[in-house]
């Protein structure tokens, strides 16, 4: 593991964390990016963890490299940044091909589950400003809009 | 989970309706039935792994996002490199896993999971649920 694991070993709650950090933290534009992965070495499949204990923004990455980004408020989980497939929205039909952000808003259920809200958007301006710099650190190649 | 009824799609609530009195098997209707549910009331954030490599011959993975997304994928440790991200159901089942280079058999994923009469599909890896109130 690299640098950052001690540091993301307990969650908020002092408990041990499920995810291991594959490199230290970034801060960028003020913006704090962790990237990690699920502990183990065993496929899990598994995305980015609900809640948040160190950063305001955690990256995925697959084969292709970092295609993923859940950003955190409160230390929960509020959206996604997503562009690691072509997405086409249910309602309207329209789509975001891979390498593309599409954004993914969530909300939290009184019983502590989460429901993703309406068809994937393009990122807003205020957006592009705050998030964009540390996304196009993490993946140089992604299109924000 | 109290979650409002998601609204499927199209392809996917005609199909639901249309497999109802036509199932092959017990396992099958457990299966659409079961998948059904999940698409309108599981909403998941952590990912829902219907079938894990580890767990057949052919290393194929089948994994639900938020409500009714699809990743189709090949490989142990893989890390992405082989798989389809479709956006319901009816796109899934109609992968055809050899044109994909998956398996060396002519089959779509519909068929595959047919052949083996749906043995390896796993209710339960729901990881939304499994860890609620463990926070993740």
């Amino acid at each position: 593991m690299g640098n950052g694991a001690d540091f993301f070993s307990r969650d908020e709650r002092g408990r041990r964390s499920e995810y291991v950090s594959l490199e230290p933290p970034r801060i960028v534009n003020g913006v704090k990016g962790h990237l990690i992965k699920r502990k183990g070495d065993k496929d899990t499949y598994s995305n980015l963890p609900l809640y948040s204990n160190t950063s305001d923004v955690y990256f995925r990455q697959n084969e292709n490299g970092v295609c993923q980004a859940r950003v955190y408020t409160g230390q929960k989980t509020i959206l996604d940044f997503d562009w690691s497939h072509t997405h086409t929205n249910k309602s309207d039909g329209r789509k975001f091909p891979r390498g593309t952000v599409h954004v993914q808003i969530w909300k939290e259920n009184k019983d502590g589950s989460f429901t993703r809200l309406n068809d994937a958007r393009s990122m807003s301006n205020a957006e592009m400003k705050k998030y964009g710099p540390i996304l196009k650190d993490y993946c140089p190649t992604v299109k924000l809009r | 989970m109290t979650q409002e009824k998601n609204k499927l799609w199209d392809v996917d609530q005609n199909l639901f309706e249309s497999m109802k009195g036509n199932y092959i098997s017990e396992n099958e209707e457990n299966f659409f039935k079961n998948i059904q549910y999940k698409q309108e009331y599981e909403c998941t954030a952590l990912n829902d792994v219907l079938v894990s490599a580890y767990e057949n011959n052919d290393e194929l993975y089948v994994v639900r996002e938020i409500f009714e997304e699809y990743v189709v994928g090949h490989g142990i440790g893989t890390n992405g490199a082989y798989e389809e991200h479709v956006m319901n159901l009816s796109e899934a089942l109609a992968l055809n896993l050899k044109d994909l280079g998956f398996i060396d058999r002519n089959l779509t994923l519909w068929e595959w999971l047919r052949e083996c009469d749906y043995a390896v599909v796993n209710y339960e890896r729901n990881y939304d649920i499994i860890e609620n109130g463990k926070r993740s």
